[in-house]
């Protein structure tokens, strides 16, 4: 039997003891006591009855199945706890064995359902740290036919996760143990992990070796983008059209035309006022000096 | 509070609601990357005062009524991305930071080169476009002297362009600027090696290099963070309009690159990352050597202690490798981007960095037009006082250079029209080569 299987039989078996134990105390219950507490009565026949629906679906293995019987239990519980409370606080003594029963039952459900919770975050984890310390063991140096490049690769990515991990891991079961709701505790799970990934990653693109696959991988891109160029160029020359590499020319010899004609124009500029300095000098015209040159 | 037989808590397990609300926040993150809504980004208000090929120039119209309390900031952004970074949202935009304390601010908005701009080199933008913008700021503001203020790769430009024209900044306010590559600190050093990386084969097959292109190299830095640690987020942020329509535009913005011209591309991977020239003094742009020492005016750097993309290594060494006397430097913890757009740098850095303005631009007076004819402080004159039209007006001389052509006797652009080049080169000690430039933009 697995432990799946073990948790959805200790519910089911939970619930039907619950049931019974409550229908005992029901039974033991003169007729008076019964009808005061008849609104205790349909609430638990309307959500036991849904819950033992949920009970079956999740025995089927049917998807969606845990959260439908874990909520069918919630609102049971809450509406139970409410009515017992409600009955035991204006006076029903009569009714404190009901309550016991049903405060009993309902911690070891709530255990189960929560237990199955724990234990499936839990079961994750273990399963992801075997995987993941498999993978680590992997991460043994290349053999020399391999090359060097490779060997030292590999060798920081295992020196990396040889440090680093059991920290890691640490800290995620501390994280799992610790205070805090599920939302949060998964985002620093997260963070631990990706943390550690990063820097394992970081660690390995330092290295020579990484900077050189990545050279060889950007090189034997380029060397491909050039050939589809070049072959295209050629198809488009024999049909006597013009490639792209003539329009970027083109373009090109526009550009340094208009650098050189916006250098010529600031030629101009300066030469054109040297002379009207050297008109008004001339005809000795004692006018205002101009202001300064603009740029 | 339960517990399993092996005392792990149960009270807080993943319960279906809890799985239910995560589901239900990564579909609608996915929906939102699927079809992300419109969201503005740069806008605060400006105008275009000077247009060139695809360059545009926006001077911002000023916050604080009153003008402009300090001499003009011109904002010079990198090649590679848009420089609306600055402009992100109001909240959080380094533009608005500064016209709120009363800054008059310019920036230089790039735009997208096309295949006939390949061939421009970081000459053309350094000396031309940059020089030309500067120009139109002084004429525009009537001040002999902005602040220049350069960012990431628009930082080394600009780094460039005050060791060449110290006469024209007042202030040089660099960002994370790529200066001295001798740093393991930031994988691009060590993947943009000579050895694995070849600049000229990339130019030489692509031509201007795409932004995709570029951006693979960025994306790759940190692989987990940049293609599922952002999704994660999202699911985090995604019942708050506000951070959504935030991560969107630094989304939009991360998408919105442009290509870089090739042979500025070329040119910059090969001397500044490859041979590190510029710290060298060694730089050459066209005809000149970029030499560091030229750089005497106030010099602050910021950096952010966790830039992978430019690691705080890569830029302080300019401080040593300057002139100043007056430089300091400001570390914030935050990432490349982060020092723009990040609220503590908007809290600590930016009010800071005002202030570190301010008090060297003569704060609260209002800059004054030059009287007509006036020449502009720390530049040569453009007019002799018998009328000549003054050495100012030559491009390429400054106040160094007008200096020892003075002292050999030539006072005007007539003088050194007239001059024997060779004998003014002994005597000025100044390049031959560069004197026939000069006598050459005189004849046109």
């Amino acid at each position: 039997m697995t432990d799946k299987q073990g948790q959805i039989e200790g519910l089911t078996e939970a619930w039907f003891t619950l049931s019974e134990e409550m229908g005992r105390q029901w039974s033991q219950m003169t007729g008076s006591k019964a009808k005061d507490a008849k609104d205790i009565f349909g609430t638990w026949v309307e959500y036991s009855n849904e819950m033992g629906r949920t009970l079956i679906e999740l025995n089927r293995g049917e998807p969606g199945a845990y959260a439908s019987t874990k909520k069918a239990w919630s609102d049971w519980n809450d509406k139970m706890t409410e009515q017992l409370s409600k009955a035991s606080s204006s006076g029903m003594s009569d009714v404190k064995d009901l309550q016991d029963a049903w405060t009993r039952n309902a911690t070891r459900i709530n255990s189960l359902l929560t237990e199955k919770a724990t234990g499936q975050v839990s079961a994750q984890l273990d399963r992801f740290a075997k995987a993941s310390e498999a993978q680590g063991k992997n991460l043994k140096p290349f053999s020399s036919k391999d090359g060097q490049d490779m060997a030292d690769l590999t060798t920081t990515m295992a020196k990396f996760w040889a440090s680093n991990y059991a920290t890691v891991v640490g800290s995620i079961q501390g994280i799992i143990e610790g205070e805090g709701d599920a939302s949060s505790k998964s985002k620093r799970i997260y963070d631990a992990w990706s943390g550690f990934t990063s820097d394992m990653m970081k660690e390995v693109m330092r290295t020579a070796a990484f900077s050189k696959w990545m050279g060889s991988l950007r090189d034997s891109d380029l060397d491909a983008m050039l050939q589809a160029k070049r072959l295209n160029e050629e198809t488009l020359r024999a049909m006597g059209a013009p490639t792209r590499s003539d329009m970027e020319e083109v373009q090109k010899s526009l550009k340094e035309i208009t650098m050189e004609l916006r250098s010529f124009k600031q030629s101009i500029k300066v030469k054109g006022s040297a002379k009207a300095k050297d008109a008004v000098k001339a005809r000795g015209a004692g006018r205002p000096k101009g202001k300064a040159q603009k740029r | 509070m339960a517990s399993t037989s092996s005392g792990r808590k149960v009270d807080d397990a993943v319960g279906p609601e809890d799985l239910a609300g995560m589901t239900d926040r990564a579909m609608k993150a996915l929906s939102i990357m699927l079809n992300p809504p419109h969201v503005d980004v740069g806008t605060t208000p400006s105008v275009v005062v000077h247009t060139e090929d695809k360059l545009r120039l926006l001077h911002y119209l000023p916050l604080k009524e009153g003008g402009p309390a300090s001499p003009p900031v011109l904002v010079v952004y990198a090649l590679i991305n848009r420089p609306y970074i600055l402009d992100l949202q109001p909240d959080r935009s380094v533009v608005r930071a500064l016209l709120e304390r009363g800054h008059d601010v310019y920036l230089i908005d790039w735009g997208s080169p096309s295949a006939g701009d390949s061939s421009l080199t970081l000459a053309d933008y350094v000396d031309g476009y940059i020089d030309r913008c500067v120009g139109a700021v002084l004429e525009r503001s009537g001040v002999p002297r902005l602040t220049l203020f350069g960012y990431c790769m628009g930082g080394t430009l600009s780094v460039m362009y005050a060791a060449l024209h110290p006469e024209n900044v007042r202030n040089l306010v660099i960002m994370a600027a790529p200066v001295d590559a001798d740093t393991d600190d930031g994988l691009l050093h060590i993947w943009s090696r000579r050895e694995w990386y070849d600049a000229d084969k990339i130019v030489d097959t692509l031509g201007n290099v795409p932004a995709d292109f570029m951006n693979l190299g960025y994306n790759i830095l940190d692989p987990l963070l940049n293609n599922v640690g952002k999704l994660v987020h999202l699911t985090e942020i995604v019942d708050n309009d506000d951070a959504v329509a935030n991560y969107l535009r630094m989304e939009k913005w991360v998408a919105d690159g442009i290509p870089m011209a090739g042979e500025t591309f070329r040119q910059f991977l090969k001397d500044i990352y490859q041979e590190n020239l510029l710290i060298k003094n060694r730089m050459r742009l066209g005809d000149r050597t970029v030499d560091l020492r030229a750089i005497d005016m106030p010099l602050l750097l910021v950096m952010g202690s966790r830039d992978h993309l430019v690691p705080p290594a890569a830029t302080r060494p300019l401080l040593e490798a300057v002139a100043s006397t007056d430089k300091e430097s400001k570390e914030i913890e935050a990432g490349h981007i982060g020092i723009s757009v990040g609220g503590r740098a908007h809290r600590e850095l930016w009010p800071a960095v005002s202030e570190w303005i301010m008090n060297r631009s003569d704060a609260g007076q209002p800059p004054a037009s030059p009287a007509p004819g006036r020449a502009r402080r720390g530049r040569p004159p453009r007019e002799s006082e018998d009328g000549a039209v003054g050495l100012g007006t030559i491009k390429g001389i400054g106040p160094s250079y007008a200096r020892r052509l003075g002292e050999a006797g030539v006072k005007d652009a007539r003088g050194l029209a007239s001059a024997d080049l060779e004998a003014l080169s002994r005597e000025a000690r100044i390049p031959l080569s560069r004197l026939k430039a000069w006598k050459r933009s005189l004849e046109g």
